[in-house]
């Protein structure tokens, strides 16, 4: 694995901690124990919330709780039982991996990764299963307390662009990267016309 | 008493938004829109005794964004005090939705504690009545 990668494997782990840790403080007032995992939870009954994500990184984020967790959570949120799954905890649990999607996007623009996210999709169903493209990398955590836990995965892929390497005026233009640099590209074609253009 | 219009695509966040105004002991009539499609409905209906707009960012149809810049554009509501409520917290963007709506008078980031919120529109509801 390149240095890049470790970077931004490290950058996107401490970013989901954190944004997830943020996340559950406000909203439920409780702290967080997260650890590493291989394979998430593969619980029968299961809801998968998504949100895509693209810009100088692309994939998406995804939160994985059991029914019993969601209805728990969003019975939380509203501060009244939801014994089963509704169509509140279906947009409750939405409604997390938004706000955790949220604050990954505005820690990594602070490291200068930047990306734009969709609206949350939710899915429930038995034995889901949850499957990356190869060629991604991924984070995957576990986050629990003493009542519930919950599986996370940020899968995304490179080639990945630095905010300032896409969009800079001053960035390189050598031939490799004259392809992804929109003012690179600008220029060639200026110098390509003897920057003659009319003014 | 002027009414609360909130705007989210997200029922729960809408409900979880309404029940903190309520702990807050502000009994403000409050109105809700799923997109800033459904929010214009609603404050043509009630521009004159809307005295606040808390409105989330990303959402379907119209997003928040656009809302805000269309209502900076008409006088008859022009004036009305709205509060960001998003998950888009960085300085760009903060900046991004004070030029498209000069009277933003507030930005709430996601996630939030009512506290936070409370501190927010306070002072804005009291200004309003």
């Amino acid at each position: 694995m390149s240095n890049n990668s470790e970077e931004v494997l490290n950058l996107v782990r401490q970013g989901l901690v954190d944004s997830t840790g943020e996340c559950f403080s406000a909203v439920f007032q409780t702290s967080l124990k997260n650890t590493d995992i291989l394979e998430k939870n593969s619980k029968n009954n299961q809801i998968i919330c998504s949100i895509g994500f693209a810009g100088g990184i692309e994939g998406n984020v995804s939160l994985v709780f059991s029914n019993q967790t969601a209805c728990l959570l969003v019975s939380k949120m509203l501060s009244m039982d939801i014994p089963e799954v509704s169509s509140d905890v279906l947009d409750g649990v939405g409604e997390l991996v938004n706000m955790i999607a949220g604050g990954l996007k505005n820690r990594l623009t602070t490291s200068a990764y930047n990306f734009e996210i969709s609206i949350p999709t939710t899915i429930q169903g038995q034995e889901l299963e949850l499957t990356t493209l190869k060629d991604s990398l991924k984070v995957m955590q576990r986050f629990e307390t003493n009542e519930y836990s919950f599986d996370t995965l940020v899968s995304f892929r490179f080639p990945v662009k630095k905010k300032e390497d896409r969009f800079s005026p001053a960035a390189s233009t050598t031939p490799s990267s004259v392809d992804s640099n929109p003012f690179a590209r600008l220029n060639a074609l200026m110098n390509d016309s003897g920057g003659s253009a009319a003014a | 008493m002027k009414k609360i219009l909130v705007v989210d695509d997200s029922g729960v966040q809408r409900k979880m938004i309404i029940q903190i105004i309520r702990k807050a002991g502000l009994n403000h009539e409050t109105l809700e829109a799923g997109d800033g499609e459904q929010a214009i409905q609603i404050l043509a209906a009630n521009y004159n005794t809307v005295g606040l707009v808390l409105c989330d960012w990303n959402m379907p149809k119209m997003n928040g964004l656009e809302f805000i810049s269309g209502v900076a554009k008409v006088p008859l509501v022009a004036n009305i005090p709205v509060v960001m409520v998003t998950t888009e917290g960085t300085a760009e963007k903060i900046a991004q939705a004070k030029q498209a709506n000069p009277n933003l008078a507030g930005y709430v980031a996601k996630p939030f504690t009512p506290d936070q919120l409370k501190v927010v529109i306070d002072p804005i509801l009291a200004k309003a009545g």
